[in-house]
């Protein structure tokens, strides 16, 4: 299977072969050893509170380890999105089955090829935006219409990771404690502020723009720093 | 006359026409000369056969002019003053040119048509050989004066005329007394000139009005600088008013109207604009200093140029709201046990100013706005002396005028006056709505404890605030009042239906029936509280009445609000007490005995502790209990015994005065409300103005809500905000797609 599957990745490169014959083959292909890779992660010990058709936290470690990437960078969430897992720490089965098919991605060594392209396409900035927005669904609690704000920093940090005021504006969550949650319009907000208010807030105008009143206050905190 | 045409000899009709000219010019013949004769040798010479001699005529009749003109000129300028001179031969130059006009009116025709003869090839401009227009005798005449008088003796002779015509009115304006007459009939003689030309004003211009603006300019100027380094700024304003007056009425004397506005307005430049800032910088000393007189110069001068009076607004602002806030800062923490001061000195401050306004500023809108503008900040400024909240403060002022028995001395007429005037002050509350929530506390307590002064007095007062503010304000405030004379009703009759029944038990009941949301009480309270089993049997009776009368309306009652008047029989005298039911119910305890711990009251009262304290120890400082601990605080475990020595001079105490007054806790709660109620009336307004609207930038959003809530109270940015994101939380709008500061409507 491992060489018709080379085989696949070899006609696509030319372009050859037609879409039915491809789609065929890969659902014969793909499935089975999609799910067996699948399998590797769910049940683990540490997991005995999840189903056992779910990957759990453990399972989510043990696939960062098997791909060599760590959980505090953006890679896992770069899964997430594309598995288009609805709730952290969970990716079901058939979360599983139809992102790794729009991957075609069966196994490690092939996610692990696939990976670097994908990090890469977040420098554009409507991916990445599109990104952002879905890491606030999947990071709350599904029940919930707010994110707790300590989720939020951690989040902020490895989504946000060097953009401009990502590590002031979590600093500022963590030392004002101005919020105990944060809500969608706050969330969505911050990426539009970090894109166009200047590092240095000079660019900032006041209580005339439409910024959440937790931004103001951030702006304001970052003032009285500077006075 | 005759129409004929004649053939005749040129030289010979001339010669005969130009006696009778120079006997017109020199106005020696008068009487000899015949208008007629000489207007049919014009027609004549003009219809002459062959050929007719008209442009001949014209040519001669110029060539005479100048002549005469230039004779004219050597005669002026053989004499010392010229412009008496000047003024005599021109006047009867410009009489005899006005005849002679006449008397050539068919040359005139003749000249002037052929100018106009259509199919000419190349238009003829000038008449014959020579360099005169087309033009009447009128015309032409002013032409030769003009050249041969006006502008010769300018190139050569140095502009005589004009220069001693600048020279007399110099010394006009340094006082001496001159001939004005003459020089005017000279000055306007150049506008006369040039009447019939395309620019009628432009020798005047240039020879008289742009010279005499200049010196104009060149002597302010001088006068000026030299006034304003040697007075004070009073008299220099003074002199400046003088020298303007004076300059209109010079105006008159010499010079034509379309260069009066040009030369006042030099004046000005030179006496307002160029030192205004002394005189506006010194402004703000002459307001302080009530220096009436030099505030109404400096405000009539300044407000003759452009932006003169911006500087003397700010001033004046300034200073009305230094003065403002250096009272309320005074004031102290006094204006916490007592409002009079605060308003009564406002509005004498307002009052004040206001007469300046009139007085001083002849009631300039601008200055009138700007003390709107100082009263509205002192009104509203909390920051000088936290006390003076004035919303809370206001209120409370009405209150005081509108109790009875007050000891304020005032007659009723003085009261009404003040409620009048106060509205002046309520006016510039940035937060009515704060107002009125106080307002209606005070109101509420007026009208439950019966202790208004008048009903027309608390109708005026109302009738005044809905005039200021719209129905809607005081509609909550008019139902009260409609609640009280349900009221007074519902206890007539049900005194009817308890003697009907036969119900009555020797009790005086009276029961006020207040909707609820109309009065200002808190839904949270009543404490829990167990009403005193003597009124048992009279509530059970109301309830029972009244449910009879309107089925399906719930009663709860407001035991903190209610009174108790009891006689006492214990003691030597018979006294009359003015209690709160709570005092009531806790001295009614003493009926079954003589002493009782706290507890043990509690226990029969149900009150909470903090509530029964306070009520014990209102009757322990009315020594109608004695706490036997007296050194100690009150607490649960004390013991209470009646005060069977109880004296006192007058046989009807009021007791419940002390437990009216409004607690902190009550007046923070009232804050509490109004808040919320801003951000409700916030709300509303957001999604009123979106439903309209659909689409709207934040800043349209932010403006069109303080529009809309102004008249109520002023919302801060903060708080509008606020309520935005509330509603973006609530989904009743949404954030545009790919823009960062619109808004949309959900529908």
């Amino acid at each position: 299977a491992d060489l018709e599957a080379k085989a696949s990745s070899q006609t696509k490169k030319d372009g050859a072969p037609t879409y039915t014959i491809l789609h065929n083959y890969k659902k014969k292909l793909y499935q089975p050893k999609c799910y067996l890779w699948f399998k590797t992660y769910t049940g683990l010990e540490d997991d005995e509170d999840f189903d056992r058709e779910q990957i759990g936290p453990a399972g989510i470690a043990k696939l960062c380890e098997d791909i060599d990437v760590s959980l505090e960078t953006v890679d896992m969430l770069v899964l997430a999105y594309h598995l288009n897992a609805d709730t952290m720490p969970i990716f079901t089965k058939d979360e599983w089955a139809k992102g790794m098919k729009k991957l075609e991605v069966d196994s490690i060594e092939r996610f692990k090829a696939k990976l670097p392209g994908l990090v890469e396409k977040l420098k554009d900035p409507a991916h990445f935006k599109e990104f952002y927005r879905y890491i606030f669904m999947f990071a709350k609690d599904s029940e919930q219409k707010c994110m707790p704000v300590d989720t939020a920093c951690a989040m902020i940090s490895t989504v946000m990771k060097g953009r401009p005021h990502e590590q002031r504006f979590v600093e500022y969550l963590g030392v004002k404690k101005p919020i105990k949650v944060i809500n969608k319009d706050q969330w969505y907000n911050f990426l539009d502020f970090s894109d166009t208010i200047s590092e240095d807030l000079s660019n900032y105008d006041g209580l005339s723009s439409a910024w959440p009143v937790l931004l103001d206050e951030y702006v304001e905190w970052r003032n009285e720093e500077l006075a | 006359m005759s129409l004929r045409r004649k053939r005749i000899d040129f030289d010979t009709a001339f010669d005969e026409f130009k006696r009778d000219l120079v006997k017109m010019f020199d106005f020696s013949g008068t009487g000899s000369v015949s208008g007629m004769g000489m207007y049919q040798l014009v027609y004549d010479i003009c219809t002459a056969v062959p050929r007719p001699f008209f442009e001949k005529l014209y040519c001669a009749i110029a060539e005479f002019l100048c002549e005469y003109a230039a004779g004219v000129r050597m005669a002026i300028l053989s004499h010392d003053e010229i412009v008496p001179i000047y003024a005599v031969y021109w006047k009867k130059y410009s009489i005899a040119t006005g005849y002679l006009n006449a008397i050539c009116e068919y040359l005139n025709g003749r000249i002037v048509n052929q100018r106009r003869v259509p199919g000419v090839s190349e238009r003829r401009l000038f008449v014959g050989t020579t360099n005169y227009p087309r033009q009447d005798v009128q015309a032409l005449a002013n032409q030769i004066w003009r050249d041969h008088v006006i502008l010769e003796i300018k190139h050569r002779k140095h502009n005589r005329i004009l220069y001693q015509i600048f020279e007399t009115i110099r010394q006009d304006r340094e006082g001496q007394p001159v001939n004005y007459s003459v020089v005017q009939e000279a000055i306007l003689s150049l506008v006369a000139l040039n009447s019939r030309t395309d620019q009628p004003l432009e020798l005047y211009i240039e020879e008289f009005e742009t010279p005499y603006i200049a010196q104009i300019k060149a002597y302010y100027g001088q006068e000026s600088s030299i006034k304003l380094s040697n007075c004070s700024i009073s008299q220099y304003m003074r002199s400046a008013i003088e020298r303007l007056a004076q300059e209109g009425i010079r105006n008159s004397r010499y010079c034509h109207p379309t260069s009066h506005a040009r030369i006042i307005q030099e004046c000005e430049t030179q006496y307002i604009s160029n030192h205004k800032t002394s005189i506006q910088t010194e402004f703000e000393k002459m307001i302080a200093n009530h220096r009436t007189e030099d505030c109404s110069m400096a405000y009539s001068l300044l407000s003759r140029i452009e932006d003169g009076i911006t500087p003397l607004l700010w001033s004046f602002e300034k200073y009305i709201t230094t003065v403002g806030k250096e009272i309320i800062l005074n004031l102290g923490t006094s204006i916490t046990k007592d409002p009079r001061e605060y308003v009564e000195r406002l509005i004498d401050l307002h009052t004040k100013y206001t007469e300046v306004c009139s007085k001083v500023f002849k009631n300039d809108a601008a200055f009138v706005a700007a003390l709107d503008k100082a009263f509205r900040t002192i009104v509203n400024d909390t920051a000088t002396n936290t006390a003076a909240r004035s919303p809370e403060v206001i209120a409370r002022y009405t209150d005081t005028m509108l109790r009875k028995k007050q000891k304020t001395g005032l007659s009723e007429s003085e009261i009404e006056d003040r409620l009048s005037r106060v509205v002046i002050l309520f006016k510039y509350i940035d937060d009515k709505d704060l107002f009125q929530k106080f307002y209606s506390r005070v109101l509420a307590k007026r009208l439950i404890f019966d202790s208004s002064l008048s009903a027309e007095a608390e109708a005026s007062m109302i009738s005044r605030l809905k005039s200021a503010c719209g129905v809607e304000y005081t509609s909550k405030l008019q139902r009260m009042f409609t609640d009280m004379t349900i009221s007074t009703d519902l206890n007539t009759g049900f005194k009817e239906w308890l003697q009907g029944n036969d119900y009555s038990n020797g009790l005086d009941f009276s029961i006020l029936v207040l909707t609820a949301g109309s009065w200002p009480v808190n839904s949270t309270q009543p404490l829990e509280f167990q009403c005193p089993a003597e009124l048992e049997k009279s509530i059970t009776n109301f309830t029972t009445f009244y449910d009879n009368r309107h089925s399906g309306r719930k009663l709860s009652w407001f035991w903190h609000w209610c009174r108790a008047d009891v006689r006492v029989n214990y003691l030597d005298k018979r006294y009359e007490l003015s209690l709160s039911l709570y005092q009531f119910a806790v001295l009614a305890v003493f009926n079954a005995g003589d002493s009782f711990t706290v507890t043990e009251i509690r226990e029969q009262t149900k009150l909470i502790e903090f509530e029964l304290l306070r009520v014990v120890k209102s009757l322990v400082e009315a020594s109608l209990l004695i706490q036997s601990n007296a050194d100690s605080n009150l607490e649960l475990s004390s013991v209470l015994r009646l005060n069977m020595a109880f004296s006192n001079k007058r046989t009807k105490l009021k007791i419940s005065g002390g437990l009216q007054a409004d607690t902190p806790q009550e007046t923070t709660a009232t804050i509490k409300a109004v808040d919320e109620d801003r951000r409700l009336c916030i709300q509303a307004s957001i999604v009123r103005i979106m439903k309209s609207r659909r689409v709207l930038s934040h800043m349209q959003l932010v403006q069109e809500v303080i529009e809309q809530c102004k008249t109520r109270f002023a919302p801060n940015v903060p708080m509008i905000k606020k309520c935005i994101e509330q509603l973006l939380d609530k989904q009743y709008i949404e954030r545009a797609e790919n823009s960062l500061d619109r808004y949309v409507y959900v529908t």
